[in-house]
Order: structure tokens, then sequence, then C-alpha cells
């Protein structure tokens, strides 16, 4: 099934499991990448679209005989769709213990705005 | 009949989530590539384990993100090797609405049978980006075992 998200000559992707909460003052998403590198890790912004991935062989199997091999080994890749109230210029990242923890405010309100209204001088 | 106009139905804010989609294609990705592990109790969640034998050593790997040693208890009886912690939520010190809740936490055991006899007194762990790796000998007489096979 994840063959499709395989482009030509990539391997195929897995999604990381992910808590996505909403505090006072804005979204906090935590992403779960274990067993990858912080360097590894790769977050992008295109649009309204935020896109976290992994990428090189960070899952490898260590030398020798599998005796079982319940890991996954595949990169990470997953694309959340921003909603419009957030602040995209202000996003965090932060990294502790393979979970990717990204702090995304909220836009500070535009409270309403008084319109002038000018008049006509033409008439 | 009303006279006043119908109010506009307030467009429903964005979540920041994934579209249906998304979400079709990751459980149909999470269900084929995923572990097979049913949990005994909803609510249970069991860690991911790989282990893998060389001539000398039992390697054993469990994924524990966002858990630290401390919380990770690693024990060898005999031919069983116990894995067992808690994986804590984070404190609700900031007022939340989930959105999605995935990660699953809780407290997990786990054993394992290792494929060789070892030497629980020479064991070796370390954690790494949520990745608990203990490495143990195989006892001496053990370590023959891995046996190559010769093609004629």
């Amino acid at each position: 099934m994840s063959e499709k998200n395989a482009k030509a000559g990539r391997r195929p992707f897995r999604a990381p499991l992910v808590d996505v909460f909403e505090t006072a003052d804005g979204v906090v998403m935590q992403v779960e990448l274990p067993g990858v590198e912080k360097d590894a890790a790769k977050v992008t912004l295109e649009g309204d679209t935020l896109r976290v991935e992994t990428s090189g062989e960070t899952r490898e199997a260590p030398a020798g005989e599998a005796v079982l091999a319940e890991f996954v080994r595949a990169d990470f890749a997953r694309e959340f769709a921003l909603s419009r109230d957030l602040d995209r210029e202000h996003i965090e990242a932060s990294w502790s213990s393979g979970v990717l923890k990204l702090r995304i405010p909220k836009l500070a309100a535009a409270g309403p705005r008084k319109i002038q209204i000018r008049t006509d001088e033409s008439a | 009949m009303s006279l006043l106009p119908k109010r506009r139905a307030q467009e429903p804010q964005r979540l920041p989530a994934m579209t249906l989609k998304d979400e079709v294609d990751r459980l149909f990705d999470e269900f084929f590539n995923g572990p097979f592990l049913a949990p005994a109790q909803p609510g249970q969640w069991l860690p991911a384990l790989d282990m893998s034998e060389t001539a000398t050593q039992v390697i054993l790997r469990a994924e524990l993100p966002g858990m630290e040693a401390k919380d990770v208890d690693v024990s060898i009886t005999g031919d069983m090797l116990t894995i067992k912690g808690e994986k804590k939520e984070e404190s609700k010190k900031e007022e939340q609405n989930f959105y999605r809740m995935e990660r699953r936490y809780g407290s997990f055991q786990r054993s394992v049978a290792l494929p060789s006899t070892v030497d629980a007194e020479k064991v070796n762990a370390r954690f790494k980006n949520g990745v608990l790796t203990v490495t143990v000998d195989k006892k001496e007489e053990a370590k023959g075992r891995s046996i190559q096979v010769k093609v004629e």
C-alpha cells in the first residue's frame, strides 16, 4: 500500500504516530520518530502544508542474524494541513528522545477593525 | 415565513489534521507495514522489538520514543529477557484540546525467549533517540553455536 508513496528509486514511507493538541496560544504536535538522528529529520512548510520526513538509512538492522524483526525499515513521512489562524513564521521545533515536538503559535487575534468612511468630495 | 436573511453558516475551522484520504492511507499503511501487536486489553500498548544474534552476542532493540532510561526495566532470567516499564504522558500543565491522539502510553511488559544462553553479567544497555539497545554476551559454551553453513 505504501508503494504508491514511493517515487522512482525512493523507498516506501511510513507515517509516524502523532499527538496534536491545542493550547491557549497555539498548537503543539508531538511526532514519534524513534531511532532517527536529529539531523536526519526534516520539517518543511509549503503553503498550508507542513511536512515532516526523515531520510537516510537510520533504521538499519544491527549486525547478525535476525531473531525477531518488528521494526519497520522505512523512512517516516507525514503531511499536515495547517489552519489559517496559525502563525507560520514562528514555528518552533525541538527534539527529545526520538520525539519531534512542534509548537505553532496562533496569530495574534486581529480585533474588530474600525473602518473609516471617507466622504467623496467630488460633488 | 421569516423575513430575516438566514445567517451564513460559519465556515468550519480547518483543523491541523490530515485529509480523509491521508487518514485512510495511513490506516492501510499501519495495518500492512506496522507490527502486528494486538494488545491484550484495550489501552495497553506493546513496543516493537528487534532481536538479532551474532556469533558472540545477542542484541535486542526496543522502540520507546519519548521515554527515558529510568522508566524502563530490563531483566534476564535463564533464557528469557523481560522488558517492562511505563510510558508517561507529559504533564498536563496547559489546558489542552486533543485533535489527534495516536501515541500510545501506559505500562507495558514483554518477554522474549533468547536464542542462546547468555551471560547476564555481561550486559550493556543504551538508550538513544528513543530506541533502547541491549547487548548481551553469549556464554562461552554457547558462542560456538552460530554455525557457518558450508556449501559443498
